[in-house]
């Protein structure tokens, strides 16, 4: 597999679970864009557990835990702290509205983004590198496609659990609550919960991308944390379509991939394309490519269900 | 009509303020088991805060409410509808963009085991909804919507149901069959809270009555002795 194949569909997955990650809290109607915040902790995390070194000038400074655990062991780790991180700020935050709930979200990126600029340890504004990879022994052929294929193994993990989250009764509560708050109280559905464990799940889910990215690129800077990757993640739902788990997997790999093909000198003008795109969805399908109608016509036309008849008991209308 | 005197609610020295504004001041009231209890008074009077206050929406400034002898004073909503009361909203509402199916199931949210039975019993007292339960419910007609709310309502397996302004902005005699499937409901055992500012039909169908006026309650009692109290008779009836 090629460098630039292996680096396409790598990243498309973990942009992919970046988007499930926005997509999550958005079920309920927050915008929730901590889980950036999260995906850069839980790198560093795995960069410093897992042996990786920051520059030449700054290594007298340096945290060396000199513990080089492996793979799966920093995965796990930047998940539980991405999780609990988000957890934590959720019991503040887990009923806010969308508006409060995008402020925390850039807070605590751009107050992580200053902490990883500002020391020394964490390798300042170059950040650090010379992470291993995901298997020592491999070729670099065939690390890159078990790294493919360890990313679509979440994906797939993920939109399992995804799908089986929206088809559930939270799943139908955090609609109702996206759709009309004051009366999805009023039939006793906790909104803080709800809140609370879409936070918490879109924030461990930050944090598994972020570890990913890390092994992707195997290094780790401030940079990721940027306003253009907030509005990439964004174009990505909102074109996809914000409504189903479905939007994502049709808008990343088309919206990641045209940019890379784009003629050279075109590419400065990548934000301007997503811009347009954006515009123009919003504009034409304000809910995304995908939507529930449209799933429901297709369920409707490959399965052609029929209506069972009502019951005949007493009737009190 | 027979009444019973098991208290299923109780409202003691209930007072309820929006900042300064003080929407509840010292309201007493009870429904007994097996009772239809009608609120009425003009927009504004109350109605509504009292049922959103002791459902858990809002938090009184001072008052109890005890519910099958429990206090709830200061239950979140989640608990109360567990714990057997629920509220069919003011403006039938419903979640306009969810199916049919998805609005009742989210009254059983808190017991989803028995959604299945409970669903078969909603379809047999409503045949409609069974017809149109793939439907949006922003599909539905004004009297269908009200009829969806209140079955949904009846997938928490309530004993108590509060209904808010049932009649508003409905065609005559869809309040009519509203009403209809009140005293059904009534007859098949839940006792109801009911809001309402068509007050001969409210009172027509209730056991009982407390008549408010700007968050106090000015009047109680017989809901026959209200419908023919001559100053009620003139403040709501125009007669």
């Amino acid at each position: 597999m090629s460098a630039t194949l292996s680096n396409y569909l790598t990243i498309t997955a973990i942009f992919i679970l970046c988007t499930w990650a926005i997509y999550l809290p958005y079920r309920m109607g927050q915008l929730h864009f901590m889980m950036i915040a999260n995906m850069v902790i839980s790198a560093y995390l795995g960069a410093l557990f897992s042996g990786a070194v920051v520059s030449g000038s700054q290594v007298q400074e340096a945290i060396n835990l000199n513990l080089h655990w492996p793979f799966i062991l920093t995965l796990i780790l930047g998940v539980v702290v991405s999780g609990l991180l988000g957890y934590l700020i959720s019991l503040a935050i887990g009923d806010a509205p969308c508006f409060a709930v995008v402020i925390v979200g850039f807070a605590f990126m751009y107050l992580t983004k200053a902490i990883a600029e500002n020391t020394t340890a964490l390798g300042r504004t170059f950040g650090m590198f010379r992470v291993p990879r995901i298997v020592e022994g491999l070729s670099n052929s065939q690390n890159r496609l078990f790294l493919v294929c360890v990313c679509f193994f979440f994906v797939l993990l993920v939109g399992f659990w995804i799908y089986r989250f929206d088809k559930s009764k939270l799943g139908r509560a955090a609609s109702s609550v996206f759709v009309d708050r004051d009366l999805a109280v009023s039939l006793g559905i906790n909104v803080k919960k709800m809140g609370s464990l879409l936070q918490t799940a879109s924030s461990a889910l930050g944090g598994l991308a972020g570890v990913l990215y890390l092994y992707t690129l195997r290094a780790i800077s401030p940079s990721f944390i940027t306003f253009h990757n907030v509005g990439l993640f964004m174009t990505m739902l909102f074109v996809g379509g914000y409504t189903t788990q479905w939007g994502p997997l049709l808008a990343v790999p088309i919206l990641w991939g045209i940019p890379l093909i784009m003629p050279e000198s075109l590419q400065v003008w990548k934000n301007v394309f997503y811009a347009v795109i954006l515009i123009g969805i919003l504009m034409l399908k304000p809910e995304g490519v995908i939507t529930r109608p449209l799933l429901r016509r297709l369920n409707n036309l490959v399965f052609k269900r029929r209506l069972k008849p009502a019951g005949s008991g007493k009737n009190l209308s | 009509m027979e009444q019973k005197d098991d208290i299923i609610l109780q409202v003691r020295d209930l007072s309820v303020s929006y900042g300064h504004i003080k929407a509840l001041r010292e309201v007493n009231l009870e429904v007994r088991k097996g009772e239809i209890v009608v609120l009425v008074g003009s927009n504004g009077a109350g109605k509504t805060s009292i049922m959103e206050t002791i459902l858990g929406v809002n938090t009184p400034d001072a008052g109890q409410v005890t519910f099958e002898g429990r206090d709830i004073t200061k239950n979140p909503v989640d608990k109360n509808v567990r714990g057997g009361m629920t509220l069919v909203p003011e403006g039938r509402g419903v979640f306009a963009t969810m199916s049919v199916l998805d609005n009742l199931l989210l009254g059983a949210h808190h017991e989803l085991k028995t959604a299945g039975k409970k669903l078969n019993f909603v379809f047999e007292s409503f045949p409609v909804l069974g017809v149109r339960k793939n439907q949006l419910a922003g599909t539905l007609s004004g009297g269908e919507r009200q009829m969806l709310a209140i079955a949904r309502a009846l997938m928490s397996t309530p004993r108590m149901i509060m209904v808010d302004e049932p009649s508003i902005g409905l065609a005559p005699i869809v309040v009519n069959s509203i009403f209809d499937i009140l005293v059904n409901l009534n007859k098949e055992g839940y006792s109801i809270l009911l809001s309402e500012q068509n007050v001969y039909k409210a009172l027509k169908c209730a056991h009982r009555g407390y008549v408010l006026e700007t968050g106090r309650v000015i009047k109680e009692g017989r809901a026959e002795d209200l419908l023919n109290d001559p100053a009620i008779r003139e403040a709501y009836l125009g007669a």
